[in-house]
């Protein structure tokens, strides 16, 4: 069995959480996500600080950002990681609700890896999830030194 | 019994044998040692077999001994046998008895036979070879061995006879042959052997010294076995080197040729002298020539090698030899040949082949040498030749035809004699002459025809050998000195002078060897026989060698008496005309053809100022005057061809000063009997002075014509006697006759006459000069002709006044330019004084000169006060400078000046005015004087204040409403990303329960429930699809424009092919026409057509064939697009709702769609500032048109 890295979810909406992780159940990569409320959060978790001060060490296969948060949004987030030396390795995928052109051009610009428009159809939106999971988790070599 | 004896005694002698070999296999019967042991040997078996013997009564006994003792000295000599036949008589003398004697005598007997034979076959080995020999020597041994037995007893020897005759006679000579044999095939093996050892000595002794390398090498591995010391040390080893350690194989050095050997060997066996190449053990190359025979049942090859590299050597040496005497005689033209008279044979090197033109390798004998020689020479060659066989030297020179040419060959032999003096062969070279026979005739033939020039030549000629000792004279000598030769031959040269200091002083100090060469001739007084004197032109040089020595003097004298006498009687003649010529008042001089001067006379190079020698070097051309060169040279270059005779003219020359020299020329040439032409003769007369006075009047008359004034003169009868062409044509004469014709009077309109008349006329004439302004009349028009009219009078040389005479100028446009000025400055000032504005000048320093009423009106200033420099005092303090700055910078441009400032009106109020002065400027572009204006302004002014201020609340306005509608454009972009992410996530929400609810509880689910789940999720999509196409019409709205040229056509067909899954399984008939490109936004257009299309396809859906059409239009400024199809069309009442936003003319449940397109693509359109709309009817299909503004040529 390979050994899977933690999915980093990133995300406001609790039903949103749900479904992302209903999409993920099928190839068991469900158990590997972390869930977190906002950008803050989710910046507490990657510098293991506050709740996160124990957890285990290492970085996260993928991050999955939603976009629309409050307190820290998701490009604050992105920004946030490519400039600190220690976290601007890991993939980041945008997991957003709606294709906004500024909001794009932003995010490649930080270095986004991938930007995904939530379907609103389920199926498509498992479709999605599940596609990101399988690569971002299962296939993609991360990179070294993690 | 007897039997037994005989095969005992038999037996023993067979082991005799067998002992004997083996001894003398051990010890050479040759050898002392081995005679004693034979004897011994035999001797032994003697007794052995007398010990045994065949006993036939006491004392008799028989035995073998007779065939032993015999043998023994037959095969091994005296020595041997005599000692075996002395054991046998020792032993038998200790035997006693009857037959003592007998016995004895035998042994002695059979020893003698034995020494008989055996010296008998020493002489010749083939005696008692054979059996039957053997046989007959034991019958005869044993025969006289029964004679012996006579000496028995008479009794015994019957008996014995009776007993033993038949064992004697029969047994013992074949006992005999056996033993013998035995001995003989024992000495035939050691004769065999010894001859092998002997032979092998020999080959051995041949091996080590023959004069080959020999050697033999195993075929298995090529190993050496054996090799003679020669072999080796042909290839610079020892013998011990060799064997056993060098494959012969490894010697080649060429491995081809090593498998050609070996392949040959293969296939003959052997070879013989084959040629390779061996290397010595010191890496060098050899050449050798071996023979091998192979053995290969015994595995092994012999061979003999020979060290051929020397041979080689010299064989190479011998070739480049050969070839470099070819080459040498090729070179020399020399051929060499070889006759073997015997043998009637000739052989030629290749160049002899050559120089008989024969080609190379032809068989040679004498006849055919004859037929090679030139027809006329072959006797001459033949007998020469036949001579020199007799014995006398052949070195002959003749000619022969070779390929059809004559050639000189010179030919050289030395023959070779026999014993008897007879000549048996020759060996010779040909050289080929040619070219030197053909020099000697060119010589010879040259040497005639000097000799017939030689007496040819009218001259004396005289030629002398180095001591000047006459050799030779030709006929004119003869005859002109009265000498004959032999009266001469041995004289020296100074025989012929005159005397001896004529020679000394002429012939000595010419005619030396140091002398250089004489070319010039000199007169020498000559002495003739009978003692006359008389002058001879004298030409003399050395005649040299071809190493440039002198080897005599030649000497060619003319009589030049007659020549003399004649040159005297021209020289003075020449003098007379020389001193004319030279010294006479006129230049003289012969241009010859390149226009050189051959001569010139004294008083022309005093004229030019060049010495004649100076002018020698110079031409003709080279002194004329520029001006004249083109005039002159023509004529000369014509008299030179003979077209003129006779040229004259005045011309200019330049003298050695550069000075102009006036002169008149008159040339003519001269020609020679062949009317080629020679020289010119150049007579010149000096015109300067005369040249000068003509062009002094030319130029004063040059001036009167060319002058634009009038000039005129009169006598004092006022008759015009010279009017220039200003005058004619200022009055309207013709011509100078006509102005002649007149009256001076006639000029002046007939009010002025007497004036001129009586008046100014006379009181000229009295005061010198006069002045008067006075018009003229026009001969033809009667106009006045404004003139200032000067007058003088002119006298003659004495002074008495002989006539008037005028220079005038007409001022008619003066006058008129005078009134006009006047009449224009009047002008002005009234138009100045009429304009509203105030008006001003002033001088370029601008101090003004002018202010017309209104400035004294508005300034309250009178005139006074305000010319000069007070120009600026009425302006507004503040505005002083800046008009001051303004004046200035026009005054440095020479431009406009132009500024609007307050100017203080009389009672102290300021009203705004624009000052506007434009500079006078003169030809040069100076300012002469500025004119101006001054023109009130300030109601205007006044209303510009206004305008800026509304200008600027307006500008505040429209910056406040701009504020207002970003703020309201940020809130509904706020708005709609709000929409995008909020609206849109509980619809995903819902969307996702949804199927997770059918997902897990589907089987838990009432039939109603499933259909309320797809009525929620139906619904929820559809709302989806509602907020995609709103925001994108939002974005549309937000969006900018980025126009690119398009292609339409691409764009169609892009859209086209994206509505394939729209169009799938629909019957639809396209009919596209090509578009024409426009300006325009990709992605938008894009959209146009995506939403047309996209409705034409959906609203002709219920259309068995929906026909869809793309066209379009040009118009003046637009280019209209129309999409059309046969689809249910619409009512044109609802037409006005058509592009609105979320506006439907269908239902949902007849045509799906959210009635967003068509308000998007109105939005495009318009943003692209086009128009859009739409024609239809229900039931008949629609048609929707948009345009675009057409793309601007430039």
């Amino acid at each position: 069995m390979v050994d899977l890295k933690t999915i980093l979810l990133v995300e406001d909406n609790p039903n949103d959480v749900e479904l992302t992780l209903e999409a993920l159940l099928e190839y068991n990569l469900a158990n590997h996500v972390i869930a977190v409320g906002d950008g803050v959060e989710a910046m507490e978790y990657l510098r293991y600080e506050d709740k996160f001060k124990n957890r285990k060490k290492g970085n996260p296969a993928v991050l999955l950002l939603d976009i629309k948060m409050p307190r820290m949004d998701g490009i604050e987030v992105l920004e946030a990681i490519r400039k600190d030396d220690k976290l601007k390795t890991i993939p980041v995928v945008m997991l957003t609700s709606s294709r906004e052109e500024p909001d794009l051009k932003k995010c490649y610009e930080l270095g986004v890896n991938a930007y995904v428009v939530k379907p609103v159809n389920f199926n498509d939106f498992i479709e999605a999830v599940k596609q990101i999971g399988i690569f971002w988790a299962l296939l993609n070599e991360i990179p070294p030194g993690d | 019994m007897i039997l037994v004896q005989l095969l005992y005694n038999l037996t023993v002698l067979i082991s005799l044998s067998l002992l004997s070999g083996f001894i003398d296999n051990r010890f050479d019967r040759n050898k002392l040692i081995g005679k004693i042991s034979q004897g011994v040997l035999f001797g032994l078996t003697v007794i052995v077999g007398m010990m045994h013997p065949f006993v036939y009564s006491e004392g008799v006994i028989f035995d073998g001994r007779s065939i032993l003792i015999s043998l023994c000295t037959l095969f091994f000599g005296p020595i041997s046998g005599g000692i075996a036949a002395l054991m046998g008589i020792v032993y038998r003398i200790s035997f006693g008895g009857d037959g003592i004697f007998t016995g004895l005598l035998v042994i002695i007997s059979v020893y003698l036979v034995g020494f008989y034979f055996h010296n008998k076959k020493k002489q010749s080995r083939k005696i008692l070879t054979t059996n039957s020999e053997l046989y007959l020597f034991g019958l005869f041994v044993h025969v006289v061995v029964l004679i012996i037995f006579v000496t028995l007893p008479y009794k015994i020897m019957l008996e014995t006879l009776k007993t033993i005759s038949f064992t004697f006679i029969v047994v013992y000579p074949i006992a005999s042959l056996l033993v013998g044999k035995i001995l003989i095939d024992q000495e035939k093996t050691r004769n065999i052997i010894n001859e092998l050892k002997e032979s092998e000595q020999h080959f051995r002794n041949f091996f080590d010294s023959a004069l080959v390398g020999l050697f033999r090498s195993r075929i298995s591995d090529g190993m050496l076995i054996e090799i003679n010391s020669i072999g080796a040390a042909m290839l610079g080893y020892t013998p011990e080197e060799m064997i056993g350690k060098v494959r012969g194989l490894d010697l080649y050095s060429n491995p081809n040729q090593r498998n050609k050997l070996l392949e040959l060997i293969k296939i003959e066996g052997k070879v013989d002298n084959f040629e390779v190449e061996l290397v010595n053990k010191k890496g060098i190359t050899l050449n050798i020539a071996i023979s091998i025979k192979a053995y290969p049942d015994r595995d092994y090859f012999e061979g003999a090698s020979i060290d051929i590299s020397s041979l080689k050597h010299a064989q190479k040496e011998i070739k480049e030899k050969q070839y470099l005497l070819s080459k040498a005689q090729e070179i020399g033209n020399i051929g060499t040949w070889e006759i073997d008279l015997l043998e009637n044979k000739i052989k030629w090197t290749d160049e002899n082949y050559r120089i008989f033109g024969v080609e190379i390798g032809t068989q040679m004998n004498y006849e055919l040498f004859l037929k090679l020689v030139y027809p006329n020479d072959i006797d001459y060659v033949n007998k020469q030749w036949l001579a020199a066989v007799e014995g006398k030297p052949y070195d002959i020179e003749h000619r022969i035809l070779a390929d059809g040419k004559i050639k000189w060959v010179r030919e050289k032999a030395d023959l070779t004699f026999d014993q008897n003096g007879k000549v048996t062969r020759a060996i010779g070279f040909t050289q080929d002459i040619t070219k030197r026979k053909d020099n000697e005739v060119e010589l010879s033939r040259q040497k005639a025809l000097f000799e017939a020039i030689f007496n040819c030549i009218p001259d004396a000629i005289v030629y002398t050998n180095v001591d000047r000792e006459i050799i030779g004279v030709n006929l004119a000598f003869t005859s002109i000195f009265g000498f004959s030769f032999e009266d001469l031959m041995g004289k020296k040269t100074s025989y012929l002078y005159e005397s001896l200091e004529e020679y000394e002083h002429q012939g000595k100090t010419r005619f030396n060897l140091t002398a250089t060469e004489q070319a010039l001739p000199y007169e020498v007084k000559y002495r003739k026989k009978d003692g006359s004197i008389f002058p001879g032109e004298t030409l003399g040089t050395s005649i040299k060698s071809g190493d440039d020595s002198i080897i005599g003097f030649i000497g060619i004298i003319r009589d030049i008496t007659e020549r003399k006498q004649a040159d005297e009687k021209l020289k003075e003649s020449e003098y007379r005309f020389r001193k004319l010529y030279e010294d006479g008042a006129i230049g003289m001089v012969m241009v010859g053809k390149d226009f050189k001067f051959l001569m010139a006379n004294r008083t022309f190079c005093q004229m030019v100022g060049y010495p004649e020698q100076e002018l020698q070097q110079l031409t003709f051309v080279d002194i004329t005057h520029p001006d004249d060169k083109a005039k002159d040279i023509p004529h000369v270059k014509k008299m030179m061809i003979g077209e003129i005779d006779v040229y004259r003219t005045e011309k200019r020359f330049l003298n050695k000063d550069g000075q102009t020299y006036w002169a008149q020329l008159t040339l003519s040439p001269f020609y020679d009997l062949n009317g080629q032409f020679i020289y010119n003769l150049g007579i010149i007369f000096n015109i300067t002075e005369r040249k000068k006075l003509e062009i002094e009047r030319q130029k004063f008359f040059m001036l009167a014509e060319s002058s634009s004034e009038f000039i005129g003169m009169c006598d004092l009868e006022m008759n015009p006697l010279y009017v220039n062409p200003a005058g004619q044509r200022m009055v309207g004469l013709p011509d100078m006759e006509a102005a002649c014709r007149v009256k001076v009077q006639d000029y002046y309109f007939s009010e002025d006459q007497q004036f001129i008349a009586d008046d100014f006329f006379p009181r000229v004439l009295r005061d010198g000069h006069g002045d008067v302004e006075i018009r003229l009349r026009h001969f033809q028009t009667g106009e006045a002709i404004w003139m200032y009219y000067y007058l003088f009078s002119v006298q003659d040389d004495s002074g008495t006044p002989i006539g008037w005479a005028t220079v005038s100028r007409d001022i008619t446009e003066r006058r008129r330019a005078e009134v006009a000025l006047r009449k224009s400055e009047q002008e002005f000032r009234d138009l100045a004084e009429s304009m509203p504005q105030i008006v001003w000048a002033t001088r370029a320093d601008g101090w003004n000169i002018y202010f017309n009423q209104q400035w004294v009106a508005y300034t309250g200033m009178n005139l006074e006060e305000s010319y000069g420099h007070g120009w600026d005092k009425p302006f507004h303090p503040d505005d002083q400078q800046r008009a001051r700055d303004a004046w200035q910078n026009a005054v440095n441009n020479k431009g406009i000046y132009s500024i609007e400032a307050r100017l203080r009106r009389f009672d102290g109020e300021y009203r705004w005015w624009l000052v506007r002065g434009v500079p006078q400027l003169n030809e040069q572009g100076e300012i002469l004087k500025w004119f101006g204006t001054c023109t009130d302004i300030d109601e205007m002014k006044q209303a510009e204040t206004e305008i800026q201020k509304l200008n600027a609340e307006l500008e505040l306005k429209v910056e406040q409403r701009t504020e207002q509608l970003e703020a309201s454009n940020k809130e509904l972009e706020a708005f709609s990303y709000s929409v995008s992410h909020d609206l849109r996530a509980p619809l995903r929400h819902i969307n996702g329960y949804v199927d997770l609810l059918n997902a897990q509880f589907k089987d838990e689910l009432p039939v109603k429930a499933h259909h309320y789940l797809k009525t929620i999720s139906g619904a929820s999509s559809q709302m989806g699809i509602l907020i995609d196409e709103l925001l994108q019409y939002s974005r549309t709205g937000r969006k900018e424009v980025r126009k690119t040229l398009l292609d339409m056509d691409a764009l169609l067909k892009e859209v086209l092919e994206e509505l394939k899954t729209v169009s799938k399984g629909r019957k639809i008939t396209l009919d596209i026409k090509e578009l024409p490109a426009v300006l325009g936004d990709y992605n938008l257009l894009k959209l146009v057509w995506a939403n047309l299309l996209d409705n034409a396809i959906k609203y002709t859906r219920y259309q068995q064939t929906a026909q869809i059409s793309v066209a379009y239009k040009e118009e003046a400024k637009d280019i209209v697009f129309c999409v059309r199809d046969n689809g249910v069309g619409f009512d044109m009442k609802y037409v006005h709702k058509l592009f609105g936003v979320f506006q439907r003319l269908h239902s949902q449940a007849e045509f799906e769609g959210t009635g967003i397109g068509l308000a998007n693509v109105q939005r495009i359109i318009h943003k692209h500032l086009g128009r859009v709309w739409a024609e239809a009817e229900p039931g008949k299909g629609a048609k929707f048109y948009f345009s675009l503004p057409k793309i601007e040529r430039n």
